[in-house]
């Protein structure tokens, strides 16, 4: 504790105290998790809001988008399993600075970014695979506005990452201090769970088995 | 050696002679940057008054076009979108935003925060209003907006609806963070001051209804511009202004209300935690985002949820009653514009539930335009004319005019009912269908009644704004800390505030009125 102001204080029964001001106000802690926690919340309507449109519109749809596609459901099946995977390793991130162990949190981010990178590429490659044109089917819009805001917000999800990241090779967070990256962790754990609802929405529900 | 003297137990935070806040830059360097949540807030609310004389003097033009039948003033092919335009401009460029704005200035001193949780991103969200309220307009100029006959215009008015909603988002994000994280110790939820709390379970609920309201605008951009689908009606925003989501819209403005009663009655709120929890149930059934599809109408939770609201609605009022009896009121222009906001409120979840009652066929009818006006013109606009009355002095440091407001009130509050009135006979007499240019008999006569009504309308909003005006023109401080006897920690500051809200420790809080707690304690000691 560090003294800073000394005006000795008369007290009516013993020897004058040494006033000191008061502490600072301490910091609230969980500021940053519950407005991140609020963010995940407004994240996760929106994702369930254009799944309701994408299940609404391929209800009303005569036919399925994937008859006759070529989008393999093993592959569906490894993205989704390689985007749950990066839960995993954003969890690792957290655990090692809660360690201090930063060499490993450095790795798990890394790890984490190329598995979000991978869903990104995989999901690309459906677009692609798939051949839906819009306007040909009632549910081609709500399915890339489904898939498309999906990559978007896997993508800010990433950028986040990498800000943390960046900001512990720049000597932040420790043992002590990484709600932000416990925050980023929480954020992306949404991105994972919401993004194994649109897997299963429009990739699983087809109704075939897996291949 | 040192020595650390703590705080005493009923106070925290920094003594007198702390250091404030840096400095801000000043003049319009200041506003532009500003991270001060005061100015912020009444940034919002400056902008948002604009807006709302705006979209009155829109209303006042189809209003002007239906007082006879057929169009004269308006093109044919821009009826749709000067419709739609008076809804946007009075929703999501005025309620929405003023509520905000007079939330982010107050939310943090009634709670006893230095600051809003995230300055930065509030100020953000407020300039992303802005742009996106400026693009708003601009795409209706564009020949844009549903029924526009420019794809990109439209395409632009999609925009902006999304990026309006996402800068809510935003906004309210830091304000339930506040209410969550930032209140004084001792502050239980309980505890809360019922504005806070409405802006907590009013503010948390719309938090979740927006994204609802964004997915939607993203699905039919998509449909729109790239498969030549057509944005017609309200577009992705129907719901969103229809019941029971307006219900949501207008918490802040029983929130208000509440805090002003007790005040003005001298008494300590007799059933606060009963408060609370029917502004919370108002706010549980009036989150709309299931009502998407057109046979969601039908439903027996829609039905179900137009019924129940009518129970915490009557709830509010019975308690608000309860408390004015109790006590020994005055009468003040914030007591008759809160009161006024809430029997508003009560009228039109009343329409409401009638206009779920599906053998009635008051669906598509102008039942529901009066039942809109009562709700978001009546309550809506009273509640926030109430708020600003109320918190004049921690905004401005003054206080508005008390003549001035009873004029406000007995012109809003007529003026929304003849607005109101008429429509809601047109709609179960006649079935006149929303947006209808022809009329004829008594909707007709009913039609210029509303005329009528909407013209006292905004006559009661311009004389608000000159007197706002006035007061706030005066730049020098003409009130003191507490002028109502308040009985919250926005009231143990001096008016205006200082940069970091309060000189010196915030006080520690026993109970929901915590001036009322010090003032007993001084008369018990003496």
């Amino acid at each position: 504790v560090t003294a800073t102001a000394t005006a000795p204080v008369p007290a009516s029964d013993g020897p004058p105290r040494i006033a000191l001001p008061p502490a600072p106000e301490p910091q609230r802690k969980q500021v940053v998790t519950i407005g991140i926690v609020l963010g995940i919340a407004a994240g996760v309507m929106l994702i369930a809001g254009l799944i309701g449109n994408y299940m609404a519109a391929r209800d009303a749809a005569d036919a399925w988008i994937r008859e006759d596609s070529a989008v393999p459901n093993a592959a569906a099946a490894t993205m989704i399993v390689g985007l749950i995977m990066s839960s995993v390793t954003m969890q690792w991130a957290v655990a090692s600075i809660g360690n201090d162990d930063r060499r490993h949190l450095y790795l798990a981010i890394g790890v984490t970014l190329v598995l979000g990178a991978a869903y990104i590429n995989a999901q690309s490659f459906f677009w692609t695979q798939l051949g839906l044109e819009m306007g040909t089917h009632a549910a081609a819009g709500p399915y890339y506005a489904l898939t498309g805001t999906h990559v978007v917000a896997t993508a800010l999800g990433m950028v986040a990452i990498a800000v943390m990241g960046f900001r512990a090779l720049g000597g932040q967070f420790s043992r002590r201090s990484h709600e932000l990256v416990q925050s980023a962790a929480y954020a992306w754990h949404a991105v994972v769970v919401t993004g194994f609802f649109v897997w299963f929405a429009v990739y699983f529900l087809e109704g075939a088995p897996l291949q | 050696m040192t020595m650390t003297e703590t705080a005493p137990d009923t106070e925290t935070g920094p003594p007198p002679d702390s250091p404030q806040s840096p400095a801000e830059p000043t003049g319009l360097a200041g506003w532009l940057t500003t991270g001060d949540h005061k100015r912020i807030g009444r940034l919002y609310i400056f902008a948002s008054l604009i807006f709302l004389i705006f979209g009155g003097i829109i209303g006042q033009l189809l209003a002007g076009e239906r007082a006879e039948s057929g169009l004269q003033i308006i093109d044919e092919g821009a009826f749709e979108q000067v419709y739609t335009l008076h809804g946007s401009v009075a929703v999501f460029l005025f309620l929405v935003p003023a509520f905000i704005g007079l939330a982010t200035c107050v939310v943090p001193l009634q709670v006893g925060a230095r600051n809003i949780a995230f300055p930065r991103a509030t100020a953000l969200a407020f300039w992303l209003y802005i742009v996106a309220g400026g693009i708003l307009l601009a795409a209706y100029a564009a020949d844009g907006g549903p029924g526009g006959a420019d794809p990109d215009a439209v395409d632009l008015w999609l925009v902006a609806l999304g990026a309006l909603n996402a800068s809510y988002v935003l906004a309210l994000i830091s304000l339930v963070t506040t209410v969550i994280c930032l209140r004084a110790p001792g502050m239980s939820l309980v505890r809360t001051p019922a504005f806070s709390w409405s802006i907590l379970v009013g503010g948390g609920l719309t938090l979740l209804a927006s994204p609802v309201l964004i997915a939607n605008v993203i699905m039919t951009t998509v449909d729109h511009s790239l498969a030549g689908g057509e944005v017609t009606g309200w577009g992705p925003a129907a719901w969103f202004l229809g019941l029971p989501q307006i219900y949501l819209l207008v918490i802040p403005a029983a929130g208000i209300a509440a805090e002003i009663v007790p005040v003005v009655a001298r008494l300590r709120p007799p059933r606060h935690g009963a408060v609370l929890g029917v502004l919370a149930g108002l706010a549980l059934l009036g989150f709309g985002g299931f009502v998407q599809a057109d046979d969601a109408r039908t439903e027996v939770v829609y039905v179900g949820v137009g019924l129940l609201a009518l129970l915490p609605a009557i709830g509010l009022v019975a308690l608000l009653a309860d408390t004015l009896r109790r006590g020994s009121p005055t009468l003040r222009a914030s007591l008759l514009l809160g009161m006024g906001s809430v029997l508003m409120i009560l009228l039109g979840v009343l329409t409401g539930a009638v206009a779920v009652i599906e053998p009635l066929d008051l669906a598509g009818t102008t039942w529901l335009a009066g039942h809109v006006h009562l709700v978001l013109f009546g309550g809506g606009v009273l509640g926030i004319f109430a708020g600003l009355n109320w918190w004049a002095p921690k905004l401005w440091g003054t206080t508005l005019g008390e003549g001035a407001g009873f004029a406000t009130f007995a012109l809003v509050f007529v003026g929304g009912l003849l607005l109101a009135a008429p429509d809601l006979v047109s709609g179960i007499a006649e079935e006149q269908a929303l947006a209808a240019t022809d009329s004829d008999g008594i909707v007709s006569a009913m039609n210029i009644a509303a005329a009528v009504g909407g013209a006292l309308g905004v006559l009661g909003v311009l004389v608000f704004v000159v007197d706002l005006l006035r007061a706030t023109g005066r730049r020098r401080v003409d009130t003191v800390d507490d002028p109502w006897g308040g009985q919250t920690l926005e009231w143990t500051t001096t008016s205006p505030p200082p940069a970091d809200n309060f000189v010196g420790p915030v006080p520690a809080v026993r109970s929901a009125s915590p001036i009322l707690d010090r003032l007993e304690d001084t008369e018990a000691r003496s």
